[in-house]
């Protein structure tokens, strides 16, 4: 059995991507099962979805904690999400980085396919939705399903013009993928940019995670201390970043009134900063600075 | 001192409860427990009880009122019906899982359809897990005195939980008795003055209701599972407590001549006065009868109930609910677990009666007890589905 | 104090783009902003979508409510986004009990609050008690619960976050879902387009229970919502509070518009800023000219499919309710647009500190 996780985040089709190839797989004659990770994730946030295909029926019903393949829709997860955790050893990696993909190799892992899965999107879908493209990255690693089956589960679930472009971004990508095998070079190196605001009272009083909660530890009807949510970096959401050039602000406040992370923080000075922590890169603040002062920048791919 | 009046039981229930000196009260009319809320509203009309009265538009909006009202930390009461509490079932369970104390009298009537406002316990079987304390009481005098005991045991400190008191529909609610109604000196420090561990006020600010992942759901049931089981000596305080301010005496379950006796009647709430006159008359007749009378439904006394159980040769449960389709009559189901596991077991025989406000006579005891059925062992007749029987049914 | 650069070829161009944008808002939105406080009773670390409309509303409805307030919250969006244990994201005692009742919920601690201080049991300061929902909390589900409450006059201030959808799970359609709106439950189909029917028209019904106060207001108009809020709160008696809240993933925009959306809701009258207070209506927003409801639809995917008959007869109904709202406008208050000059928290010694920074900092005449 193949165990396949997907890492991308709200709205860009990590669920898709895992049901096109279970999809592929049956129509193939093939067993497989996909599944979301069920959750209250929004639109922007890490989110995971999983597939399992084998020849004989699947049954389990478990979330894949070790999965034999990794999937990333998006180069900015490397920052926001262990996304290897828990990734067999000689496992395999797909990636969409427009970096040179040697320096995603790590220790144990057995293949790397990289590809440059938004340019391509962004060139034929006209926008940065990369499911598609790395089903394509992804059985040219490993030809789990043929490429005519993955053809048609796309034509099956989509439709028109929709498909037609699905389509020729998978091809490309397949097309344009670059398999690397692993000669014991090390590289894997994340630097996340820094946060001016980064340790000033973020620390709210819950302290701990979820998951760390004994039954005995719980207050009376699970009360909750005030302002805790600041523990979550939602930082780790955002692809792109606002940034202010100080000469054109005129500290009217409005980046700040608009902003729904509370992340456009005042200085001193009277001008304004952006929380890295919270900030999702939503760029209401770019799009309502009245002197425009503020633009967005692709988030560091690394 | 102490005032003996004879008076409708639903105005016992009322004058308690404005004795236990509410802030709120939120209640939405429905036979029959419309007496006990009118003479509420009256009270605080007339300023005998100071307290807000909200007149909901609906029992979902009355438990509503109640959570907003107990979580703001004011002691607070509800009573309702039937389908009143069905429509209020979606919050009972968040009430007890926010840990709010307050006390609910549950005047018992059958769930439609067809609609019947007559008496059964198929309302409170409906929230048999929601996590409440439960009992039942029998007459005016157990209603007048639980509402006092139920404040005392919700608002205590390791129990924050709310009571469920269960009183049946006209049967008790429409009855005229005599009553001894404490005074309030003799009350005083019974109920002591409610203090809430947390509540919602600006001065500290927290967070109640906030919702669980998988990661802690568990946690939180087995929380709240733990809080009610250990419930049990509070209860039980309550009650010893309460014996010694009154001279009334209650225990989780009550025994008429269960030490020997051969069969045992198991009942709950009004029915088990007129099960004791059965029980008396055929022990005049030399039959080894004896009764037990099941108090407190949750948590469930098993050892006390085991124990009093426990030198009998047969059970004969009786039901007010149907449990359509299952093993038995809800609470006979619970007694056969009860009981399983230990040593020569006796029989349960599970009878459903009194359903929608059927008379129950003390023949139908005599009748019950007599007729040995022996096809009401469920080990026996599994396959056959008769483990229990709607007694008195034509046809 | 900085100003901008000489030597800044664009200078001419922001000053000019910068002056458009605040006439543009139509009143003194601008200055309104940085008198909100810059504590943040609506912590971030929330999981709310990026760019969530209802988030800057919340934000900005809480700076208003302050510290002395008591939340009871509907299960929705705002709820799951603030709420997973152990992390909240509420600065002030916030309550969620079920999606159908948050305003039955808040009466109940409105009783329980007055019943406490008329005891003694807590001191005698007022603490406002607010419930908050969403539309289909409000309108569909919740509506028996709202209607009991502003019936029975509790004190207390009712917002209605407006995203026009059962958001939370996924976009299915509400009785506030706008005509031609494609949701997952009124689908954009090859015989249907979208919802056949008309937003349900909450103002009027809360505002048929005689309650002292009831207003509309979207956060792109901040000024505007601030006073509102405030006006809820001072208010004796129930408050009912309709905000817009657009919704990126369920109208089908991009995260950077939907402030942008909300503003277009209200210049195309699609969504007018207006108030009932003690019956008499009042616009709160001056335009004398309505911009084509086209500008607001086709920027979001949820028209998409809207046929042009379907746009004409979204454009006539605007106008008609625009203009029926107008005459009761005019019948009663008359049309009061809110400015710089009668902005509530202005000095009165002429120019306010925000007037002054906007102006030198854009280089216009002093």
């Amino acid at each position: 059995m193949l165990e396949i996780r997907f890492h991308g985040r709200g709205g860009q089709g990590a669920v898709t991507s895992a049901e096109l190839l279970a999809q592929a797989a049956i129509e193939e004659g093939k067993y497989a099962r996909a599944f979301p990770s069920f959750g209250p994730e929004r639109r922007g946030a890490p989110v995971s979805a999983f597939c399992r295909i084998d020849d004989k029926p699947v049954t389990l019903r478990t979330s894949i904690d070790s999965p034999d393949v990794v999937v990333v829709l998006d180069p900015s997860l490397f920052n926001a999400v262990d996304v290897t955790r828990g990734l067999k050893k000689d496992g395999f990696l797909v990636i969409n980085t427009k970096k040179e993909s040697k320096q995603f190799m790590f220790e144990g892992l057995k293949q790397l396919a990289a590809v440059n899965a938004t340019q391509i999107a962004q060139e034929i879908l006209n926008r940065p939705i990369t499911n598609t493209v790395l089903l394509g990255a992804l059985i040219r690693l490993m030809p789990i399903v043929k490429v005519d089956s993955l053809i048609s589960a796309v034509q099956t679930r989509f439709s028109g013009k929709i498909a037609n472009l699905n389509v020729q971004a998978l091809e490309r990508a397949y097309q344009e993928t670059q398999v690397l095998s692993n000669n014991g070079e090390q590289t894997l190196e994340l630097v996340s940019p820094k946060n001016e605001f980064a340790g000033k009272e973020k620390v709210g009083k819950a302290a701990k995670e979820d998951l760390d909660y004994l039954w005995t530890e719980l207050s009376p009807g699970c009360v909750v201390q005030p302002g805790s949510s600041r523990d979550n970096h939602t930082g780790d959401w955002r692809s792109c970043l606002p940034v202010i050039q100080k000469e054109r602000c005129i500290q009217c406040g409005l980046c700040w009134a608009f902003c729904p992370d509370a992340a456009q923080v005042q200085k001193p000075d009277g001008y304004f900063s952006v929380d890295l922590d919270y900030c999702k890169g939503c760029g209401i603040c770019a799009m309502e600075c009245p002197t425009g002062a503020i633009h967005m920048e692709k988030e560091l791919e690394l | 001192m102490a005032k003996r009046a004879g008076m409708e039981v639903s105005i016992a229930a009322a004058e308690a409860v404005k004795q236990a000196n509410v802030d709120v009260i939120a209640a939405y009319p429905i036979t029959p427990q419309t007496h006990i809320v009118e003479k509420l509203s009256e009270f605080v009309a007339d300023g005998q009880l100071d307290a807000e009265y909200v007149t909901v538009e609906s029992e979902h909006s009355a438990m509503s009122v109640c959570i907003g009202s107990q979580a703001s930390g004011a002691r607070t009461f509800t009573s309702t019906s039937s389908q009143g509490l069905a429509l209020m079932s979606e919050l009972v369970p968040i009430a007890s899982a926010l840990r709010l104390p307050m006390v609910m009298l549950l005047v018992n009537r059958s769930l439609s359809g067809p609609l019947s406002i007559w008496n059964d316990h198929s309302d409170v079987m409906s929230i048999r897990d929601s996590g409440c304390i439960q009992m039942f009481v029998k007459n005016g005098q157990e209603v007048y005195d639980h509402v006092f005991i139920a404040y005392r045991i919700a608002e205590k400190q390791n129990v924050l939980l709310p009571v469920i008191i269960n009183m049946d529909g006209f049967i008790l609610s429409h009855t005229f008795e005599p009553v001894e109604l404490m005074s309030s000196d003799e009350l005083k420090g019974y109920v002591p003055p409610y203090e809430p561990k947390y509540t919602l006020h600006p001065d500290h600010p927290l967070t109640m209701g906030a919702y669980a992942t998988p990661a802690l759901y568990t946690e939180a049931k087995k929380a709240h599972d733990e809080v009610l089981k250990a419930s049990y000596p509070s209860i039980l305080e309550g009650w010893e407590s309460w014996g010694q301010l009154s001279g009334r005496h209650y225990r989780p379950v009550e025994e008429l001549f269960c030490q020997d006796a051969d069969t045992i009647i198991v009942s709950m709430g009004s029915l088990s006065e007129t099960a004791a006159e059965a029980v008396k008359l055929m022990r005049q007749q030399g039959q080894k009868v004896g009764l037990l009378e099941l108090r407190l439904w949750r948590p469930f006394p098993f050892e006390e109930f085991s124990r009093a159980a426990a030198g009998a040769q047969r059970l004969v449960v009786m039901d007010r609910a149907v449990s359509s389709g299952g093993p038995g009559g809800p609470v006979a189901s619970e007694i056969r677990s009860a009981l399983y596991g230990i040593k020569n077991p006796p029989q349960v025989d599970s009878y459903i009666i009194g359903l929608g406000g059927r008379n129950v006579t003390i023949q139908d005891y005599v009748k019950m007890i007599e007729g040995e059925k022996t096809d009401l062992i469920p080990e026996a007749n599994a396959a056959s589905g008769s483990s229990y029987e709607i007694f008195g049914a034509r046809g | 104090m900085k100003s901008l650069e000489p030597g800044d070829k664009n200078k001419q161009q922001i000053v000019t783009k910068c002056k458009e944008r605040i006439n543009a808002m139509s009143d003194a939105n601008v200055y309104a902003v940085k008198t909100m406080t810059s504590k943040e009773y609506f912590a971030p670390g929330h999981r709310a979508c990026s760019g969530c409309g209802q988030a800057v509303a919340v934000r900005m409805v809480q700076k208003t409510l302050g510290r002395n307030v008591v939340m009871a919250s509907a299960t929705g969006c705002m709820e799951v986004v603030s709420s997973p244990f152990p992390q909240s994201s509420w600065q002030v005692p916030w309550i969620h009990v079920a999606f159908e009742n948050a305003a039955a919920v808040a009466s109940g601690i409105e009783a329980g609050l007055k019943a406490l201080r008329r005891k003694g049991k807590i001191d005698g300061r007022k603490i406002t008690v607010v419930a908050m929902a969403g539309d289909g909390g409000t309108a569909d589900i919740g509506l028996q619960a709202l209607s009991g409450a502003l019936e029975r006059g509790h004190d207390f201030l009712y917002v209605c976050y407006d995203n026009e959808a059962y958001m939370n799970t996924g976009v299915q359609r509400s009785s506030a879902t706008p005509f031609g709106a494609a949701t997952t439950t009124s689908p954009a189909g090859s015989v249907n387009s979208g919802q056949l029917t008309w937003k349900k028209n909450m103002m009027r019904i809360t505002a048929a229970h005689d309650i002292p106060y009831a207003a509309t207001a979207s956060p792109s108009h901040p000024l505007d919502l601030v006073n509102k809020v405030k006006k809820g709160m001072e208010i004796e008696g129930p408050a009912y509070l309709h905000v817009l809240s657009p919704c990126p993933p369920g109208w089908g925009i991009s995260a950077e518009n939907s402030i942008q959306l909300a503003r277009l809701a209200v210049e195309t009258g699609i969504f007018p800023l207006y108030e009932i207070e003690e019956g008499k209506h009042r616009m709160t927003m001056s335009t004398d000219k309505l911009v084509p409801v086209e500008q607001y639809l086709k920027k979001q995917g949820r028209f998409r499919r809207l046929s042009p008959e379907m746009m004409e007869m979204i454009q006539e109904r605007v106008r008609k309710e625009w203009q029926e709202l107008k005459e009761k406008s005019d019948l009663s208050h008359g049309h009061r647009p809110i400015t710089a000059e009668n902005f509530l928290l202005r000095s009165p010694e002429g120019e306010s500190e925000a007037e002054k920074i906007f102006r030198v900092k854009a280089g216009a005449p002093a």
